[in-house]
């Protein structure tokens, strides 16, 4: 039982991931390789708020989330300004940059060896989140909060002058809409909210190091996404399902750990390729990249 | 005479090949637009004149020389921002229309809309009442403007919600002159608005434009099509050699010998 | 001392110009970004393990073989993956994560069958030639020499040879070049062999050196991609050049710091680069960035 409550809460973190991940790269047609750079701030902020400040849940959430948009303002503000192939290695570059910091920081991240025990987080001072069971509702209150956020911004207007930058970037300019700004505001609503995943993954798992937050997880992010479904809210929740439930179908059917572990990559590749052969705007998305 | 309200001096736009050195597209031109009146551009296919567009639209730098400016109402075009123009007042359609395939033809129209309030994430997330009321605004004056442009039994007016990418060419080509109508402009360029498209809809598009010309707007456009350009245009400029050849009334232009050589048939 | 480093530097050098040069073989002409190349230089190391290690032909045959082997792959990637797309009018975005899921494919399939840890080609220890302190072991040498020789053969061959003047044609204008008669299909193929080649060639020259695992792809990839754009696009003299400044720059940043921070600083370079100046050292065309 315990074990299928953990597998949700996962699935909550995950859906936060893509759901905030498809706002860049479904809605707004920006490839970025540097989500987890974002998830990453936001967990190491989140285990200062909580054992250096001593703040309660809220406060620190919002540390978290706001400290890690504005500096996805910052990096954003410089990535922008670049098209196409030009962006993406203009993340790719920031990824590695950030965990190198945090690799090799040690004064401050303490590097490679991790900062364990990351304390539950306290709700009005004496509420605390300490059990799996609360974790869950936690982690659900606040993917459902992203997900109605997320849902209004896609049917908005700000959803749909997305969606016509992508369509057309000149002919939205033509129309004095500000582009720069549209893809500045995106990519840290999206860093944010990536950060918010941090935050639920720093207090749940208690320990944190750079490892989780990699490249490769910055790829998996958004293979998540594109396998999915890019442009809409079910194809990246069900991307977050898709990849959190793979490798327990794999588990449970027996397979050794170490062919697991390889066998859902090349799944995850499997599918990337032929959706894109096939059916490029994922499993349940509505937008072509 | 009325103060010209658009007035290009002394542009040039120049290509530099490694084989054939500098090939200028535009040397040394000038050109003044006269308000409320339809002018249109002329002249053989390559000689600059969607270039000369896109400098105006700023999505084109022009080569620096000292003298260059684009005065519009008094203010130098050449230091604005590319999304601006908008705002002081210069609409633009595009060879091709260029309208949102993924977006319906109301949604076409809204995004259109003079005002981008809502088109953020705080005005759609917190200001829910201005947002709305801002939403139906536009809703009513998109659907208010497709009405007043098009039949009863138009797609525009039977199917709003259709995907503006299942439009034929020449509808798209209307729907991006529907769209001109919801901003706010006091200056309209079109380039070859009737390019492409059945000659069938050619008196429609020519409806539209001269009705934008009632509501006060200057129309400045490109086009091959010199039928066309005899029926709406109220002055015709004539380009040759990366410049203006001749210009003038319409009939002064066009009745030109050297003009009709150019267009030797497609007169 | 830091002589040593600085040749060392070069010599690695050589290696990324030749990595680097096949990378850019496809996107200077094709505008792919061809990620899945950083899985063509780790195969062509698990070819040779295979053919030498494993079925124990001569060195000089293996080595042979595997380069052959890992060209043909190449073309594969191109007639199965890379051709479809583009019959379809796939974006940009859509080849770069359908070349990522092929990657992806790859690595974890050797990761499979050969497993995740390394793999040495050679168990004795390297010969060496010195200098007073300065070593410079036989592998090394057979890197700068191969890679640079193989460099040189192709600046002849791109300067004299029609495949050349092909390359060129396609490399400024596609449109054009089709319209004058090029058979667009065929070169690709030539193309894809050729960037195979030189990938193989890295691969080979240093999988005997320091051995293999399926990891080692993207790292060097990413190396080969940050070569590029520091020498310039456009021109493949300009890779070549970027390949060498890369070497001696990680070389003198490991002597100056340490080798922690070296993917930092050489992402920083990158940023640094696109920002200021991104058309590279040898800038060629204004490209829109």
């Amino acid at each position: 039982m315990e074990y299928i409550i953990h597998i949700l809460i996962i699935i909550n973190i995950y859906i936060v991931l893509t759901v905030s991940a498809n706002l860049l790269v479904g809605l707004a047609n920006l490839l970025s390789l540097g989500q987890a750079a974002f998830y990453g701030i936001g967990a190491y902020l989140t285990a200062l708020a909580l054992m250096q400040f001593g703040l309660p849940l809220i406060p620190a959430l919002l540390f978290s989330m706001l400290i890690t948009g504005l500096i996805a303002f910052l990096l954003g503000y410089i990535s922008i300004k670049f098209e196409g192939d030009y962006f993406v290695l203009a993340t790719l570059g920031f990824q590695i940059i950030i965990y190198s910091i945090l690799y090799n920081w040690i004064t401050v991240t303490k590097g490679p060896y991790g900062i364990p025990g990351i304390p539950a987080p306290k709700l009005l001072n004496s509420f605390k989140i300490d059990s799996i069971y609360l974790f869950l509702i936690l982690s659900s209150i606040l993917m459902g909060i992203t997900v109605s956020i997320f849902y209004k911004l896609i049917h908005s207007p700000f959803g749909r002058v997305l969606k016509a930058m992508k369509d057309d970037k000149i002919a939205l300019i033509s129309l004095g809409r500000n582009v720069t700004r549209l893809k500045i505001i995106t990519f840290v609503l999206a860093a944010s909210f990536a950060a918010l995943s941090g935050f639920l993954y720093a207090t749940y798992i208690s320990y944190i190091d750079p490892t989780s937050f990699n490249l490769d997880e910055s790829i998996f992010i958004v293979s998540a996404v594109l396998i999915g479904g890019t442009g809409n809210l079910k194809g990246p929740i069900l991307g977050a399902v898709f990849v959190v439930i793979l490798p327990e179908i794999l588990r449970f059917v027996g397979l050794p750990d170490s062919i697991a572990a390889n066998l859902r990559m090349i799944i995850y590749g499997l599918s990337l390729v032929l959706l894109m052969l096939y059916r490029p705007q994922g499993i349940a998305g509505t937008n072509k990249i | 005479m009325t103060k010209p309200i658009l007035d290009i001096q002394h542009i040039s736009k120049s290509f530099h090949s490694k084989t054939t050195g500098n090939n200028y597209v535009l040397k040394d031109f000038n050109l003044t637009i006269p308000t409320n009146k339809i002018t249109a551009l002329i002249g053989g296919n390559g000689t600059g004149k969607t270039t000369l567009f896109n400098i105006i639209s700023r999505l084109v730098p022009a080569d620096k020389t000292i003298t260059k400016k684009i005065l519009f109402q008094g203010k130098n075009l050449l230091k604005q921002q590319p999304n601006n123009l908008a705002s002081l007042g210069i609409g633009r359609l595009f060879q091709d229309a260029h309208i949102f395939p993924n977006l319906s033809i109301l949604d076409n129209m809204c995004v259109a809309s003079d005002t981008s309030f809502g088109e953020n994430p705080f005005d759609s997330l917190l200001f829910t009442k201005k947002s709305k009321k801002t939403e139906k605004t536009k809703t009513a004056k998109a659907i208010q403007i497709l009405s007043d442009l098009f039949t009863n039994e138009s797609i525009f007016v039977q199917n709003p919600n259709l995907l503006a990418g299942k439009l034929s060419y020449g509808q798209q080509r209307l729907l991006g002159l529907a769209r001109l109508s919801m901003g706010n402009y006091s200056l309209i360029l079109l380039d070859e608005p009737t390019a492409g498209v059945h000659t069938q809809l050619n008196d429609k598009i020519a409806e539209i434009v001269v009705l934008l010309k009632k509501q006060g707007k200057t129309i400045f456009l490109i086009e091959h099509n010199m039928a066309f350009v005899r029926k709406i245009a109220d002055y015709v400029a004539f380009m040759a050699n990366h410049n203006i050849f001749i210009q003038g009334e319409p009939n002064d232009v066009l009745n030109n010998k050297q003009v009709q050589q150019h267009y030797l048939g497609i007169l | 001392m830091l002589i040593q480093f600085l040749i060392n530097g070069i010599i690695l050098g050589a290696i990324y110009s030749s990595l680097a040069l096949g990378f850019s073989l496809v996107y200077n002409t094709t505008k792919i970004f061809h990620i899945a190349y950083a899985v063509l230089y780790m195969i062509a190391g698990y070819f040779l393990y295979t053919f030498f290690n494993q079925l124990g032909l001569s060195f000089i045959i293996a080595t042979f073989l595997s380069i052959l082997s890992t060209v043909f792959i190449s073309i594969i990637i191109e007639l199965v993956v890379y051709r479809t797309l583009i019959k379809k009018n796939a974006s940009l975005n859509v080849l770069l994560i359908s070349s990522l899921g092929v990657m992806i494919i790859i690595i974890n399939s050797i990761a499979l069958f050969y497993g995740n840890e390394t793999k040495i080609i050679h168990n004795d220890i390297a010969k060496s030639i010195r200098f007073n302190d300065i070593i410079i072991t036989y592998p090394q040498l057979h890197q700068v020499f191969f890679s640079s020789f193989f460099l040189i053969l192709f600046f002849i061959l791109n300067k004299y040879a029609r495949l050349g003047i092909k390359i060129r044609a396609l490399s400024n204008d596609a449109e054009l070049a089709k319209v004058q008669g090029l058979d667009i299909p065929k070169m690709r193929i030539k193309l894809f062999a050729l960037s195979g080649f030189f990938a193989a060639l890295s691969g080979v020259l240093v999988a005997q050196d320091i051995g293999i695992d399926p990891y080692i792809g993207l790292p060097m990839l990413l190396n080969a991609v940050v070569a590029v754009i520091i020498g310039g696009l456009g021109r493949f003299s300009a890779t070549v050049l970027g390949g060498f400044i890369l070497g001696i720059l990680q070389a003198l940043v490991i002597w100056e710091f340490s080798a922690n921070w070296q993917e930092a600083i050489t992402f920083g370079v990158l940023i640094l680069f696109l920002i200021f100046r991104p058309q590279g050292i040898l800038g060629n065309k204004t490209r829109e960035v």
